[in-house]
């Protein structure tokens, strides 16, 4: 089976999608993301930046209405929705593999 | 304290300013055509040596685009201390020393950002430099390399002594926009092509 040409993703993709699922700024991703993560994952400003510049280039994000005048809101979009799932499966088919080894 | 610096590299210029800003200054303000820095020395008080990080921009933002690109960055604790939005190197200074240390948290980040850099430097040595090449091409009457052809007055230079000298100071302003534009570009275009050499392997 052909696998989609955008797989896998980087860890910092993944999580912003899953960030994205609601509604947020870039800095309130930032924050869900080192929440999200235990704090273990922090991602920077510029790293930020580039991402969603890219993701919203890809079509997986979209930016959507808000209050905040000085900040752009995004949100997944169903294309960023079907590579969230691909992505998944296949972290998880991984996941199964490994365990068949013990680990 | 002012220091001028011409840089071919972003990583070159970022490990410029931060070593001088372990030396107890913060840089204040950048004019990116005269590379130009201005550093504030620090005061007792303020014992904070800030790290500086350049982002690049390669094209223009929209007011707004470039509002939210800064807020995220401030949100972040960097404040922008010089760049436009109409593209370019942007330089941002932590606020505080518990602001990241970094505005990558990636490698494939920044270096996304440093090819955006050799990328634009490669469009403006081609442009700059072709431009060069047709103007000299196509310019007859005009010797870029002799100096007494950039001036047009019929005879000047059979003339004498105190006529001889006003001709000149009249005309060299004229003389100079003949070939200003050709000297600007050729000067620019290949200040270009050293960056995209020193950074070719970038391009990728």
């Amino acid at each position: 089976m052909a696998r989609n040409k955008n797989l896998p993703l980087t860890e910092t993709t993944y999580y912003i999608l899953l960030a994205l699922t609601q509604p947020l700024h870039g800095y309130g991703a930032i924050q869900e993301i080192e929440r999200l993560s235990q704090g273990t994952v922090k991602i920077a400003a510029g790293t930020m930046y580039g991402a969603t510049e890219n993701l919203l280039k890809l079509k997986w994000i979209k930016e959507v209405p808000s209050s905040d005048k000085r900040r752009r809101v995004y949100r997944i979009t169903a294309a960023g929705q079907i590579i969230l799932q691909l992505e998944t499966q296949r972290l998880r088919g991984l996941g199964k593999l490994a365990e068949k080894f013990g680990y | 304290m002012k220091k001028f610096h011409v840089f071919l590299d972003l990583n070159d210029e970022e490990n410029w300013i931060n070593a001088i800003q372990e030396g107890g200054y913060r840089l204040d303000w950048v004019n990116p055509y005269l590379h130009c820095y201005t550093f504030q020395k620090l005061a007792d008080a303020d014992q904070f040596n800030p790290y500086t990080r350049l982002d690049f921009r390669d094209r223009g933002m929209k007011r707004r685009a470039y509002q939210d690109y800064r807020q995220l960055f401030s949100d972040s604790g960097w404040r922008l201390i010089a760049g436009s939005r109409h593209g370019g190197i942007q330089y941002f200074q932590q606020k505080t020393a518990a602001s990241d240390r970094d505005i990558f948290s990636d490698e494939r980040s920044r270096a996304r950002s440093r090819r955006r850099f050799t990328r634009l430097s490669l469009y403006y040595a081609v442009f700059l430099l072709s431009y060069v090449f047709f103007y000299w091409q196509t310019t007859d009457d005009l010797n870029f390399f002799d100096v007494k052809s950039w001036y047009l007055t019929p005879g000047l230079w059979q003339m004498q002594g105190e006529w001889f000298w006003k001709a000149v100071i009249f005309e060299t302003p004229f003389a100079l926009m003949r070939v200003g534009v050709f000297y600007v570009f050729l000067i620019v275009g290949l200040y270009n092509l050293c960056r995209v050499i020193r950074n070719y392997r970038r391009l990728g």
